[in-house]
């Protein structure tokens, strides 16, 4: 998903912060299909998989599911993020500075630092399991909060910091082994599914004539639906959908990818994002997913998601590697933007300083497994905290000038804090919040009205503070 | 070298995914998989940074 992770390894992040784009820098199309295509096959995505089986998805649910959400995923990038990033061709924080003020974006970039310290520390998480197949340790359970046991500390511990180092001093060697490693990582998650399929093919004696086998074969072992495991919320097609939609929502109608894509030459390039939805989350979910339900077949009683054994199972060493690779190389990007978010915030601090207390933090984070275990809701919570801001500067960019109201308020008025915006921002967090607890609605769907909300909010509340405005 | 580095890189790429077709058409152990995946792997790693980078600064 990256996972969720934020921008890409390979974005330059340190050029045109507070410039519009060049027509020197901008990029083709195959920049980012090769950049997407890397960044979404995370080593969370070993994770999501096992806990769409844990959530007892069926087998058209999923396959469907992941298609319609995907594909909206790709339509959201490609309508809403691109053809503003393209035209403003402004990084994501430049853009809301100029809307909110120099306060509102610092307290925005707070909220994004801790979101991808959580973030992170899941990536972190996912690493340890395969420290934890080479030295024997017990692993976190499928509903274990803390941490477990004395191994498990020191790995996740070993683990972050050498991450967090090579954040802070080493973050373009990294970026560049994460580049070597993106085809080489879906090609290993594409073996995870087939060699996945073989042993179900083996251990079911099932023997595949026709693609009518291959189905009942799905749907009979592979994703029966039914009950979902215990502390886990049943799945349905819906979910999926919804999921495959707003697993990476702080980026697309989030606007978090404006400063990715404001170097794209057209907006149309928002489609590339298709390499890193189906070639990362498809295949990667799928895969991962086939794998967990074979562990689950063999041994009902062990319903622990650990991606490590899981990838040693189907690929040995290799698939281990895949694991620590995909985890690092994912987690390395979004500790350095986290640094970066909490830079802002304390811009006196050295950014090496900062992103090496960030990789710090992320390590700690890492130790408690349930960031991990709960990244279903921890991804939806993450794209609905976000999402409003998202909201926020596509009214100001398409509509505020239709309705004759002033884009970029807190630039043209000197203000550090639109109050509007704000507004915006914490009413919909606080009526979304009353939707899920109350049980109108779920987590996973509530970011749908909540942009709305968000959107209809800023509206109103810009006409009468503009109105009121001296 | 670049030329032959690149395909090197390909073929262990293709190497990486070949064992696992032919595990799932019966044609091959899970040992020799990882073995194989493993091999290529190493390829893949070695030779990649022979071009990869140069085709970016191109």
């Amino acid at each position: 998903m990256a996972e969720a992770p934020p921008s890409s390894a390979a974005e330059p992040v340190n050029e045109y912060e507070r410039e519009p784009v060049p027509e020197k820098a901008r990029l083709g199309f195959k920049s980012f299909i090769g950049q997407y295509a890397g960044e979404h096959t995370a080593g969370t995505e070993l994770m999501i998989g096992p806990l769409f089986v844990a959530s007892g998805v069926a087998a058209f649910d999923l396959l469907a599911g992941l298609l319609v959400g995907n594909l909206l995923a790709v339509l959201s990038w490609t309508l809403l993020t691109a053809p503003i990033a393209t035209r403003a061709r402004l990084t994501l924080y430049f853009q809301l500075e100029k809307i909110c003020g120099r306060k509102l974006v610092t307290l925005y970039n707070l909220a994004n630092g801790v979101m991808f310290c959580f973030l992170a520390g899941s990536m972190v998480t996912v690493s340890a399991t395969a420290v934890g197949v080479w030295f024997h340790f017990p692993m976190p359970g499928l509903n274990d909060f803390f941490p477990n046991s004395i191994g498990w500390v020191i790995a996740v511990l070993a683990v972050g910091v050498m991450v967090a180092i090579v954040a802070a001093y080493g973050y373009n060697i990294v970026a560049r082994i994460a580049n070597y490693a993106a085809p080489w990582m879906t090609i290993v998650f594409i073996a995870f599914g087939l060699v996945g399929l073989r042993e179900f093919l083996n251990a079911t004696q099932t023997t595949l004539n026709s693609g009518a086998d291959l189905w009942r074969l799905c749907e009979t072992a592979i994703w029966k639906g039914g009950t979902p495991l215990p502390g886990q919320v049943k799945f349905t097609f819906w979910h999926v959908t919804f999921f495959a939609w707003f697993c990476n929502m702080a980026m697309h109608i989030g606007m978090s990818d404006l400063s990715v894509f404001r170097y794209a030459r057209k907006s149309w390039y928002g489609v590339a994002t298709a390499s890193g939805m189906f070639l990362g989350h498809y295949v990667a979910w799928v895969a991962a997913s086939i794998l967990y339900a074979l562990q689950l077949l063999r041994t009902p009683g062990n319903t622990d998601v650990l991606p490590g054994p899981l990838a040693d199972g189907a690929a040995g060493v290799a698939g281990l590697i895949c694991v620590i690779v995909a985890g690092w190389t994912t987690a390395n990007p979004t500790i350095y933007r986290a640094g970066l978010a909490f830079q802002a915030v304390f811009p006196r601090s050295s950014r090496y300083k900062v992103t090496l207390v960030t990789g710090l933090i992320v390590a700690v984070f890492g130790m408690f497994p349930a960031v991990a275990m709960k990244l279903l809701d921890f991804v939806a919570l993450y794209g609905l905290i976000l999402m409003p801001m998202g909201a926020v500067i596509f009214v100001d960019f398409f509509l505020f000038p239709k309705l004759g109201l002033t884009s970029f308020y807190a630039e043209r008025t000197g203000g550090s804090f639109n109050v509007a915006a704000a507004i915006a921002w914490f009413a919909t967090l606080g009526i979304a919040t009353w939707l899920v607890q109350a049980g109108y609605t779920q987590i996973y769907f509530v970011s749908l009205p909540g942009w709305f909300i968000a959107a209809g909010l800023y509206v109103i509340v810009s006409k009468l503070h503009q109105r009121l405005a001296p | 070298m670049r030329t032959l580095a690149q395909v090197v890189s390909w073929l262990a790429l293709a190497g990486t995914l070949a064992p696992s077709l032919f595990y799932l058409a019966g044609g091959t152990t899970l040992a020799a998989v990882k073995t194989w995946m493993l091999v290529c792997t190493v390829v893949w790693f070695v030779t990649v940074p022979f071009w990869m980078d140069r085709a970016e600064k191109d």
